[in-house]
């Protein structure tokens, strides 16, 4: 029987471009995902639900016991010697790491929220409600990229940071990541469109690190599915994830319709999986005891709030 | 209801929906609070440019423009809770190499310290032509040039060539140096030229001089390659522990490259600046190195932190002692609809304040509207009946004056604006009283009575009416004698530019009228009158056409290029023009612009200044007009300025601007004029003054209008012999003004200009004679591109013809704009608000009775409270009989003694002023005073009498030995200028009984009297019950009737009020109709108007309390399926 090294991935937490490895908190890890609903009860006793847009997860990780050094190392964060935050939890637990708008291509506001262009030949991004033109079963919308003008040599579209002091989702060096989306061009002006998917790294201060990840260039006549797959390098705290297009393959009047984006870890694409955003968290609160032995602690209950802007 | 798209109303009507959070925004860029484009972009990041701005009052500048040089950190402050640092760079040390010098570098431009030269000799570090150059001769030296930028931290950078191409035997390191304590210790950057020409950028620090590596780093980034002659760009930061160094070949457009890394071996030196060494084995020979910039900035932080910056005791905060009341507030509220997120304003208002309690900071505000009518105003005297008395006017007259209009602004240089809005009475210019109003109805050829002015719905608000239906019948406005405010000369040589704008209504006329037959009396007119047959008229023909009538004194000119007024019953917007010195008149007709240089219009008979007492202007109107504008000076220029009707000129961009403050000048300016050392207009010291010249002489400066501009202004000061010598403004030969004598720094206004001709400034004198400084200078000329479209003006308050008239207006004292404007609205039931988006609501009763107003926005049903229905019904609030106090007002038809003083006073020599307040309001006096020494006279008009004995017994003296002149007065009081020539004192008295008094001044009073008007209903089943109503404005017991009638219609049954709680829809609005479905039988159901909106946001749940009351439902005359009853007596 061979021996397994690990039944539980790591958990990395700390300052972008710094994170820490901690172990997988055994007691389990409670995240509900909250969303705030009102139900509004009507004169007859029906209801309307109201819903504000967006959420924010509580975590909860319980660890059944720690190594003194390696509380000290969570503690370091609780008390405020690493600074006062917010910092950033990977989880590897959730797949997607992209936002829920940017994962559902646009589904959760109705508008391209999380995506930008940087001029009209670049494209514009929308959100499509056609059902020709969404991959998912039953999903009410996806991402159109359109090209109302003539388009640039390369547009890209970059899929934002979710927090205006980051420059990308957060990542560790050396850990391979995916980036995937399906896309279609609109088949009535253009059949036929270029396009590959790629990941920029960025550090700290937003400027790119090495070279960007690229999926190749592919002619997509059809739902055709991009990835683009490469380790971090040294140097990068952030992935930007983007579309390029060659603009000489794209029809004045055409659009592109993407759906099922996805930023995973790994080193090979996985089936879509919808996403919820890796956001800032601020740390509410850690319980902890001593036992006999000082060098141990007792059931370290950390408790973080996702800080959503 | 407030309006919003389809996807909206789809969305809110739902079962389920998903707000997005409400949006509150304060625009920090406002006095005291600042941040523009900073703190406001809370999602800049480092690298990218941003300004923090603090705009003040007195103008003190405080703004820094530059890059984040890093992200922001702390959390947001969008919701006030938090605290956010931003650091900018400051852009404080700059060398652009602009002198020249064999060496060394010597000091930067910008800073001013010394650079530092180390090894080699002066020879080796030479300047020329913007290029700074270190020469490096031999190997294994390291030549540098150091400057100290006083900052441990900061972030500079330098353009250069690197004076090889590739490097041949050995490599060649390029320097960049800093956080240097000496030249032994230091960081450096080194951008290394290998023998293949590959350009390598890496970091490390030089220990007591010995270059380490930082250990946190790769070894080197590869940044291309480079060929002689390439040029690169290169910075270096250093900021806490972290380096980074950047270079990028500007040449090949390469991309930048970065390197960094961490390290805290220096803390203190603040020495920075460049090297080149030739490292072992290099065989290139002497390499010059070519440095063409470097700037060098150092971090400056903002906290953008809500409690430190608006803590009121934080001295140190640049809002500090500032007001803090005037940044705008808006809320917004909205949902995900199919097309996205959309939001409705919920209100707009200005903050009002930010307390500061534990946890978080509290945002409040009001109304900016509300807050722009705490003002104290006096409205001017008007005589109802001759003028016209609407209170409609009184309204729109107090918003003008708190910035708020509801018909177009009046430009810089309007003389006199008539809005006409229910009085003939101007807005501009304000209070004078000398204006001569009739309104004449005609009843035969050239025979007229005196009306009371009617008014009708205009343009804007109301208008005066006018009507000419037959040739023996009319109504006519005449507004003669008009007085304009302080200004240019009308006519004159001097100057003689003008321009009417007004709007009439297409209304048929006959031909002729019954002042005159066809052609000889237009239907409008406004003439201006100077001496002998100098005189335009600016009219609408009596055949429909926008005509001008020039008489330049020589010839009579007629510009009629058949612009015509249909007869459509429509408003029209009409506009004239004229320049005697352009020879240039233009005419306008809704939108429609004709112009003419060919009627040889010459000024050589214009008086040389103005003769006012025989031109001011005159109006005469046979129909309907509104808002009439009168203009001089360079804004009636319509090649300069927009027509009022088309709108305001947006601000346009600066093209070139020279304020001759060194001698390098941003313009082509010829001519002898010489730079002068003047306190000026701005606070530079030099102005460009003319040269000395003899009598007779002249002297010209030229400047060259330079590309892209269309507009010139500058400024002016003239000293010269008033009349005889003077300064002249030439715009391609054409003079524009002349003045001359004593005037001190002034702005000249815009003119329109062509790139390429030449402007002239001309000093030139007479043949004798010289006085002051005997020149003229100018300073600050700025050119300006071409504006954009103008924008069109926009209604800033909504209000609704009311009406209730007023005898006088004679008010004593100023009251706040906004009690002035409550007591007119009591007194016609107005409702007053200001609305969602903070503009002013006056809507009186009639404008819910529209049928926009009578058509229901939306279904409230009982279905969709959160709270059951609070019905309030009041049978004790039941009343049929209202009683309305009011202060009647009387105007006298003929002159009285509206001051009489009987008690002698005693006038010691010399000159005396004394001021008498009137027992009741005044709305005209006769301002002429007599001095009387016979008192047999009964006419009724202003005399004062002066007499030697306290007792009248002496001598009575004459004007020769006395005087008196009226210097001031209003509707409370005078002010009386007396001079007493005599060898003593003497007295007002006189002793010739009873009926002459010391002192008299006639005048029209308006006399006030506390009077009720009750109206009853009666009713069988209920004995009386009276309510009793004060309205503070109402002058007319017909108007206290109406009133009275209005209350008890409302009054004379229970009125029916709910509050409900209802699923929230950020649509509604107060005044909005609404009908209401009923749940439980309450028999609520019917149409509900909404009186008050509250809002409540919680989350995702959003309700709002709605006060409602009832109202009637609209039936048609003794149509029982419509419930006429019901309709006219109520549920």
């Amino acid at each position: 029987m061979a021996i397994v090294d690990r039944i539980v991935p790591d958990i990395y937490f700390g300052r972008p471009g710094a994170l820490e490895t901690f172990p997988w908190p055994l007691g389990g890890m409670q995240r509900p995902y909250e969303r705030q609903v009102a139900d509004f009860l009507t004169g007859s006793g029906a209801h309307r639900v109201n819903k504000i847009v967006g959420g924010s997860r509580l975590f909860t990780l319980n660890w059944d016991n720690l190594r003194y050094d390696t509380y000290a190392r969570l503690e370091a964060y609780v008390a405020g010697h690493m600074g006062t935050g917010p910092f950033v939890l990977l989880d590897p637990s959730a797949i997607n790491l992209l936002t829920v708008n940017q994962s559902s291509a646009t589904s959760e506001r109705n508008s391209a929220t999380g995506f930008t262009t940087s001029a009209t030949n670049h494209g514009t991004p929308g959100s499509n409600s056609s059902s020709t033109h969404i991959h998912r079963a039953g999903a009410p919308r996806s991402l159109r990229w359109e090209f109302t003008v003539a388009a640039a040599t390369n547009p890209l579209l970059e899929v934002t940071t979710v927090y205006s002091g980051w420059h990308g989702v957060p990542v560790r060096v050396g850990d391979s990541y995916v980036f995937s989306a399906w896309v279609k061009p609109d088949g009535t002006v253009d059949g036929s469109i270029q396009v590959e998917a790629k990941i920029q790294w960025r550090n700290a201060a937003g400027a790119t690190v090495g070279s960007e990840a690229s999926g190749g260039v592919q002619t997509v006549t059809g739902w055709t599915r991009l990835v683009a797959t490469a380790a971090a390098p040294v140097g990068a705290v952030y992935a930007s994830c983007r579309l390029v297009a060659v603009g000489s393959t794209i029809t004045t009047g055409a659009s592109l319709y993407v759906d099922e984006l996805q930023l995973e870890v790994g080193s090979a694409v996985t089936d879509w999986r919808p996403g919820t955003g890796v956001y800032p968290v601020s740390i509410l609160a850690m319980g902890d005891a001593a036992p006999w032995a000082s060098t141990w602690r007792t059931g370290p209950a950390l408790v973080l709030r996702e800080v959503v802007v | 209801m407030q309006s919003a798209s389809a996807e909206f109303i789809a969305a809110v009507a739902a079962n389920e929906r998903t707000w997005v959070q409400p949006s509150l925004y304060a625009d920090w860029d406002q006095d005291g609070y600042g941040a523009a484009g900073t703190i406001d972009d809370l999602s800049a990041q480092a690298g990218e440019s941003i300004t923090v701005t603090h705009s003040f009052d007195d103008g003190r500048p405080d703004a820094v423009s530059s890059s984040l040089t890093s992200d922001p950190t702390g959390e947001m402050v969008s919701d006030l809770t938090g605290s956010r640092v931003y650091e900018l760079q400051d852009l404080a040390y700059l060398d652009y190499y602009s002198r020249t010098t064999a060496g060394p570098w010597g000091n930067l431009e910008v800073g001013g310290v010394a650079w530092q030269r180390s090894n080699g000799v002066d020879a080796d570090f030479p300047i020329s032509a913007g290029t700074a150059r270190i020469l490096s001769t031999d190997v294994s030296v390291l030549r540098y040039s150091l400057a100290n930028i006083g900052n441990t931290d900061a972030t500079w950078r330098t353009r250069m060539q690197l004076g090889i191409g590739s490097a041949t035997g050995g490599t060649v390191s390029y320097w960049f140096i800093g956080r240097g304590t000496d030249i032994s210790n230091y960081y450096t950057a080194h951008m290394e030229v290998l023998t293949t020409g590959e350009v390598r950028l890496r970091l490390f620090k030089r220990v007591a001089g010995s270059l380490l590596s930082l250990d946190s780093l790769p070894s080197y980034v590869s940044a291309g390659t480079n060929v002689n002659g390439d040029v690169w760009e290169v910075s270096f930061t250093y900021k806490g522990d972290v380096l980074t160094a950047t270079a990028q070949n500007i040449t090949a457009a390469s991309a930048q490259v970065s390197v960094s890394g961490t390290d805290s071996s220096f803390t203190t030196g603040t020495l920075a600046g460049m090297g080149v060494r030739r490292e072992t084995g290099n065989t290139n020979g002497t390499i010059t190195t070519q440095y063409e910039e470097f700037m060098a900035s150092v971090p400056q932080f903002y906290e953008a932190s809500p409690r430190q910056y608006f803590s009121p005791f934080n001295t140190d905060s640049p809002v500090s002692a500032y007001d803090r009341d005037v940044a705008p507030v808006k809320l917004e509220h909205g949902l995900i609809t199919a097309n996205g997120e959309e939001r409705v304003r919920i209100f707009t208002g200005q903050m009002a304040n930010i307390s500061l309690p534990t946890g978080a900071v509290e945002l409040h505000a009001i109304s900016a509207t509300r807050f722009a009518l705490s003002k104290a105003v006096k409205p001017p005297i008007v005589n109802g009946p001759k003028e016209g008395g609407n209170a409609t006017w009184l309204v729109n007259w107090i918003l003008q004056e708190c910035g708020i209009y509801v018909s177009p602004t009046p430009r810089a240089g309007t003389r006199a604006w008539f809005p006409m809005h229910g009085s003939l009475h101007p807005y501009l210019p304000y209070g004078h009283r000398a204006t001569s109003y009739q309104y004449r109805r005609y009843t035969d050829e050239n025979v007229y009575r005196l009306e009371r002015p009617k008014f009708v719905e205009g343009p804007f608000s109301l208008a005066a009416y006018a009507e000419q239906p037959t040739t023996t019948t009319a109504r006519r406005v005449l507004i003669s004698n008009i007085q304009v405010t302080a200004g240019e000369d009308l006519i004159s040589q001097a100057s003689n530019r003008g321009r009417v704008e007004f709007w009439v209504r297409g209304d048929a006329a006959t031909a002729d009228t019954p002042m005159g037959p066809l052609n000889t009396v237009p239907l409008v007119q406004f003439a201006i009158r100077g001496p002998g047959s100098i005189w335009v008229a600016a009219e609408v023909s009596s055949g429909r056409t926008v005509r001008l009538q020039v008489h330049d004194g020589i010839s009579n000119q007629v510009y009629n290029p058949g612009l015509t007024v249909p007869t459509d019953d429509a408003w029209h917007s009409v506009g004239m023009a004229w320049s005697f010195d352009n020879n240039k008149v233009w005419l306008y007709l809704d939108g429609t612009e004709q112009s003419t240089t060919s009627l040889g219009l010459n000024t050589g008979a214009l008086p040389a200044t103005d003769e006012l007492a025989a031109n001011t202007p005159e109006l005469y109107s046979l129909l309907p007009i509104s808002d009439l504008y009168f203009t001089t000076g360079p804004e009636a220029n319509p090649d300069l300025y927009a027509w009022i009707d088309e709108g305001e000129s947006p601000p346009t961009a600066v093209v070139a601007f020279e304020d001759f403050e060194d001698e390098t000048y941003s313009v082509t300016v010829g001519g002898n004029w010489f730079r002068f050392n003047i306190s000026g207009p701005d606070s530079g010291t030099w102005s460009l003054r003319s040269a000395a010249i003899p009598h007779s002489g002249q002297t010209d400066c030229t400047i060259t209008v330079p590309a892209g501009a269309a507009t010139v202004s500058f400024w002016y000061k003239v000293s010269s012999e008033e009349g005889f010598d003077y300064f002249r403004f030439l715009n391609n030969g054409i003079t524009q003004f002349s003045v001359s004598g004593e005037e001190d720094w002034r702005e000249s206004a815009q003119y329109t200009v062509v790139p390429g001709q030449t402007l002239t400034f001309r000093y030139f004198k007479d043949t004798t004679v010289v006085a002051g400084m005997d020149a003229a200078f100018i300073d600050r000329v700025e050119f300006r591109a071409a504006g954009g479209a103008p924008v069109p003006f926009a209604p800033q308050a909504v209000v609704r013809p009311i009406e209730i008239e007023f005898e006088a207006l004679a008010e004593p004292l100023a009251r706040e704009a906004w009690e002035l404007l409550s007591a007119v609205a009591k007194s016609s039931l107005t409702a007053m608000r200001t609305d969602e988006l903070d503009q002013f609501c006056f809507l009186p009763p009639n404008y819910f009775v529209e049928a926009a107003q009578l058509t229901e926005t939306e279904t409230v049903s009982t279905e969709l409270n959160a709270a059951d229905p609070g019905i309030t019904l009041d049978p004790s609030k039941v009343r049929n009989s209202v009683q309305v106090n009011f202060d009647e007002v009387r105007i006298d038809t003929s002159n009285i003694f509206v001051l009489s003083v009987t008690t002698a006073i005693p006038l010691v020599r010399g000159t005396s002023y004394l001021t008498f307040y009137f027992p009741e309001p005044v709305v005209s006096i006769d301002e002429s005073v007599s001095v009387v020494t016979a008192f047999a006279s009964t006419a009724v008009e202003s005399v004062v009498s002066f007499n030697t004995a306290e007792d009248g017994s002496g001598t009575y003296l004459t004007s020769s030995m006395v005087g008196v002149t009226v210097t001031e007065w209003d509707a409370g009081s005078v002010t009386i200028q007396f001079r007493n020539n005599y060898v003593s004192t003497v007295y007002i008295v006189n002793n010739a009984g009873t009926q002459f008094p010391f002192l008299g001044i006639a005048g029209l009073g308006a006399h006030v009297a506390e009077a009720s008007a009750t109206t009853t209903e009666v009713q069988l089943n209920r004995s009386e019950r009276l309510l009793t109503v004060s309205a503070p404005f109402t002058q007319r017991r017909a108007d206290a009737f109406l009133l009275g009638s209005m209350i008890l219609s409302q009054t004379r049954q229970p009125q029916a009020e709910i509050a409900i709680e209802v699923d929230g829809d950020p649509r509604r609005q107060p005044g909005d109709l609404v009908e209401l479905s009923d749940k439980y039988g309450t028999k609520l159901a019917g149409q509900w108007r909404i009186m008050a909106i509250e809002h409540r946001i919680r989350g995702a749940a959003y309700t709002q309390l709605l006060s409602l009351q009832g109202i009637k439902p609209i039936v048609k005359w003794d149509d029982h399926e419509t419930g006429w009853e019901k309709g006219v007596w109520g549920p």
